[in-house]
C-alpha cells in the first residue's frame, strides 16, 4: 500500500478523497471552460497513488517501476477523461482502465522482459541487415546469409526471428499515438483503390473475400493475386515481413472459419 | 532435429541440414509446434526468410485442414528434407472425411501461392475405415 502525502487515504477498492467533488465541479463546468483543465490535472495530481499502487502490483514481473508507473499515469488520464460521474465511483471505473493500459503494456513489451537480451538485440539487428539485404539481393535473404552479414552463426539468426515471431513488439492493432483513441497502423492500410474486379479473380471466390476487411483484402489481394513476396508487401505498407506473417495468418483463419460456415 | 556435433555441416553454407520427422497428434493445439518448427527447419535448410514465412502458412493451413478431418486418435507426421536444390515437407494424416479444397477455389488458389508446388495423395489406409492422406509441398531453394 502506498502512503502519499497529498492522500493519505488512498485505497484501491475504497474511494479517493475529494476527487467525486471535483468530479462535479468539473461536470458543471461549460466544455469550453478554462478551469477545466485546471481541475483536470487536480483530479490526475489526487488519483496518482491509485496508478502507482496498481504499477507497483504489477512491477514484480521483471519490469521497471518507473516505466509501470508511466503506462499506470497515462491509463489513469484516460479513466479521467472518460469518467462520467454518474456512473458512480470513479475508484471502481479507474481501477479497470489502468489495469487495461499495464496489461496492453504487457501485451506489447512482454518480450523485453521474457527474451533474453542476446537474442533481443540480435533480434534488432536481424530486421536491419534483412532490409539491407534485401535491398541488396533483391529478394529475401536467407538465415546463413544474415549470418554472415551479422558475423554470427544461422542457429543464433534463427533463434532470434523464432524470437521476434514469439513475441512482437508491435502488433498491427497497437494504436499510433499514445491517446489510445487515434488510427491503429492497421486503420491507416485500409485503401479504396483496391478493386479486386481488376484481377482475375472468379466471381465464386468474391463473397469470401468481401467478408474480409479492406485492409486484410488488400494484404491478401497483393500476396495471392499480384503475387507479392511477403518482404514487398512489408515494405509497401510500412510494417515488418514478421507482421504480414502474421496478419495473413489471421486472415487465413477467417477464411477457413468462413467455408465451414 | 539431432545434428552431429562432429560434423561440418552447419560450417557450409550451402549444405543440406539433416532431415527431420516429427508426429504429433492430431489436434489443433498442436500446431503451433508444426508452424514453429517448419520455420526454423526450412531456415536451417537456407529457405528465405519469405520462402519459410510461406511455408509456415501452408503448412498451418494444411494442417488445420487435416486435422479437422483426421480418424480418432490419428497422428499427423512431418517430414522436412532437402533434395537436391528442393525443400519438400511431406504431411501425413489418416483422414476419415473429404478434406482438400477444391482446385480452383480461393483456399486452394492461396495454398499453391505459398509454394511451388503442392501435391495431394489419398490412398485407402489398411483398415479400410481411413484414408492415408499425403501432402507434399516443395519450395525450390534460390541459394
Amino acid at each position: 500500500m502506498v502512503a502519499q502525502a497529498d492522500s493519505p487515504s488512498a485505497q484501491p477498492s475504497g474511494d479517493l478523497d475529494g476527487v467525486s467533488e471535483l468530479f462535479a465541479e468539473l461536470a458543471s463546468l461549460d466544455p469550453g471552460d478554462h478551469r477545466s483543465n485546471a481541475l483536470r490535472d487536480r483530479i490526475v495530481a489526487k488519483s496518482l497513488p491509485l496508478a502507482r499502487n496498481i504499477a507497483r502490483r504489477f512491477a514484480s514481473r521483471g519490469e521497471e517501476m518507473d516505466d509501470l508507473y508511466q503506462v499506470a499515469c497515462v491509463g489513469l488520464i484516460k479513466a479521467v477523461d472518460r469518467f462520467d460521474p454518474a456512473q458512480g465511483s470513479f475508484t471502481a471505473f479507474a481501477v479497470p482502465t489502468i489495469m487495461g493500459e499495464v496489461r496492453r503494456y504487457f501485451r506489447d513489451h512482454a518480450w523485453a522482459a521474457r527474451v533474453p537480451r542476446r537474442v533481443k538485440d540480435l533480434t534488432l539487428d536481424v530486421g536491419k541487415a534483412t532490409e539491407e539485404l534485401s535491398q541488396r539481393l533483391g529478394r529475401s535473404p536467407t538465415a546463413t546469409e544474415l549470418a554472415v552479414e551479422l558475423g554470427t552463426d544461422a542457429d543464433s539468426v534463427i533463434e532470434a526471428i523464432a524470437a521476434a515471431g514469439a513475441y512482437q513488439t508491435h502488433s498491427l492493432d497497437t494504436p499510433l499515438s499514445r491517446d489510445g483513441e487515434s488510427a491503429t497502423l492497421a486503420d491507416t492500410l485500409a485503401t479504396d483503390d483496391v478493386e479486386l474486379e481488376q484481377t482475375e479473380l472468379h466471381l465464386a471466390l468474391q463473397p469470401l473475400i468481401d467478408r474480409l476487411e479492406p485492409r486484410e483484402k488488400r494484404i491478401v489481394v497483393m500476396r495471392f493475386f499480384e503475387e507479392k513476396t511477403q518482404t514487398e508487401i512489408a515494405r509497401e505498407i510500412g510494417v515488418s515481413q514478421v507482421q504480414i506473417s502474421r496478419l495473413l495468418s489471421k486472415i487465413l483463419t477467417r477464411i477457413r472459419t468462413n467455408l465451414d460456415e | 532435429m539431432q545434428a552431429d556435433p562432429t560434423s561440418e555441416v552447419s560450417h557450409r553454407q550451402t549444405a543440406a541440414a539433416p532431415a527431420v520427422t516429427v508426429s504429433v497428434g492430431a489436434r489443433h493445439d498442436q500446431l503451433p509446434i508444426l508452424r514453429m518448427l517448419t520455420e526454423v527447419v526450412a531456415m536451417r535448410n537456407n529457405c528465405t526468410l519469405d520462402q519459410s514465412a510461406d511455408l509456415k502458412l501452408a503448412v498451418d493451413q494444411i494442417c488445420t485442414l487435416l486435422i479437422s478431418s483426421a480418424a480418432p486418435d490419428a497422428e499427423v507426421t512431418c517430414r522436412y528434407g532437402t533434395v537436391d536444390d528442393t525443400f519438400r515437407i511431406v504431411l501425413t494424416a489418416r483422414t476419415v472425411a473429404e478434406w482438400y479444397p477444391e482446385p480452383g477455389s480461393l483456399e486452394w488458389r492461396i495454398l499453391s501461392a505459398l509454394a511451388d508446388s503442392i501435391a495431394i495423395d489419398q490412398e485407402p489406409d489398411t483398415s479400410g475405415h481411413a484414408t492415408t492422406s499425403t501432402v507434399t509441398i516443395c519450395t525450390r531453394k534460390l541459394v
